[in-house]
């Protein structure tokens, strides 16, 4: 059966310009795709009136703009968020393995045939507090930085 | 933090909003038939086209897209509420009732709406963009994602099918 017919857009016009000519009238009542277009558009007009007709009071552009704005805060904040973990998780870890070389070379020697750092090379070279001040400063850093990056998206 | 631009400014986008909010009300709230989650939709549509890219594209382009988002958002719920467990008597009457309320006010003949509320929401959203909106059939695939040849197939079902109602609660 045929369900499809290329004149289809002429009779939709048709039916709602009320422009017709003979032709077409014809062909409308001839062809079973046209002629169920042609039942169906009063409906169709029917109900697009009476929908435009009442006047729902819909939100104002403002509300919109502002929630799209907001919505794209969140979504920065949440990458910001993620951004922030991961760096202070590769800080924490990378602390953790300095501070086991320092601490405990013991175990790399056996695994890696690693030999740990000489106490008096790192004792004389750094004062205390200053690993910290190097993590704190390079987290910081980072924060800024993956800010720049998240703006710039 | 630099703010980056929307692909429209505010101006643009009050004459943009203008001049389809009520197209758009009309076609999520009949293909929906409720006024709740028909908000939930409309706010959605216009805050996803803010933004995208779309502010940049010619009108009818635009208001192409945000009939697309608004029909992809509209499939995501129809298919969600298929998975979902039918909704409980109590919120199912709630739902209908606000949609009596509105549906009622919108028809002068209240049949027609009544007709057209029977179809399916698939039915309703393709001939509301194939007889109201007028969208090619290309952009209407696009729209609820299905194939180009299936909507020549589905829309002169959906017509047969609302005569047929028609027929029945005699309205023809």
């Amino acid at each position: 059966m045929k369900e499809y017919c290329s004149r289809e857009p002429e009779v939709v016009r048709a039916l709602k310009e009320d422009a017709w000519n003979e032709g077409l009238r014809r062909h409308t009542e001839d062809c079973t795709v046209c002629s169920t277009t042609a039942g169906i558009m009063p409906m169709m007009k029917q109900l697009a009136t009476d929908t435009l007709r009442v006047s729902r009071a819909l939100p104002s552009y403002q509300l919109l703009w502002i929630r799209a704005q907001f919505v794209r805060r969140q979504e920065k904040l949440s990458l910001l968020d993620l951004v922030a973990f991961i760096g202070a998780l590769v800080i924490g870890l990378t602390g953790l393995l300095g501070v086991l070389i320092w601490k405990v070379p013991g175990v790399f020697q056996s695994v890696f045939g690693f030999k740990g750092p000489q106490p008096s090379a790192w004792t004389d070279l750094i004062p205390v507090g200053l690993p910290m001040l190097i993590v704190v400063g390079g987290l910081l850093l980072y924060l800024a930085l993956s800010d720049v990056f998240v703006a710039e998206r | 933090m630099m703010e980056q631009p929307f692909g429209m400014d505010e101006a643009a986008f009050r004459a943009f909003y203008e001049g389809t909010r009520q197209s758009l009300w009309s076609y999520i709230i009949r293909s929906l038939r409720d006024t709740t989650r028909a908000d939930d939709v409309f706010q959605e549509s216009y805050v996803r086209f803010i933004q995208s890219s779309a502010g940049t594209l010619e009108p009818a382009q635009q208001r192409a897209y945000l009939f697309r988002t608004a029909s992809n958002l509209l499939v995501d719920l129809y298919r969600k509420q298929k998975r979902l467990q039918p909704m409980s008597a109590e919120a199912e009457q709630m739902h209908t009732d606000s949609y009596d309320r509105s549906s009622h006010a919108m028809d002068v003949r209240h049949d027609v709406g009544k007709a057209f509320d029977q179809l399916t929401s698939q039915e309703r959203s393709l001939l509301w963009l194939a007889y109201v909106e007028e969208y090619p059939h290309r952009e209407i695939a696009g729209m609820l994602k299905v194939k180009e040849k299936s909507v020549k197939v589905l829309l002169f079902r959906a017509k047969r099918h609302l005569l047929q109602i028609a027929e029945n609660i005699g309205l023809r």
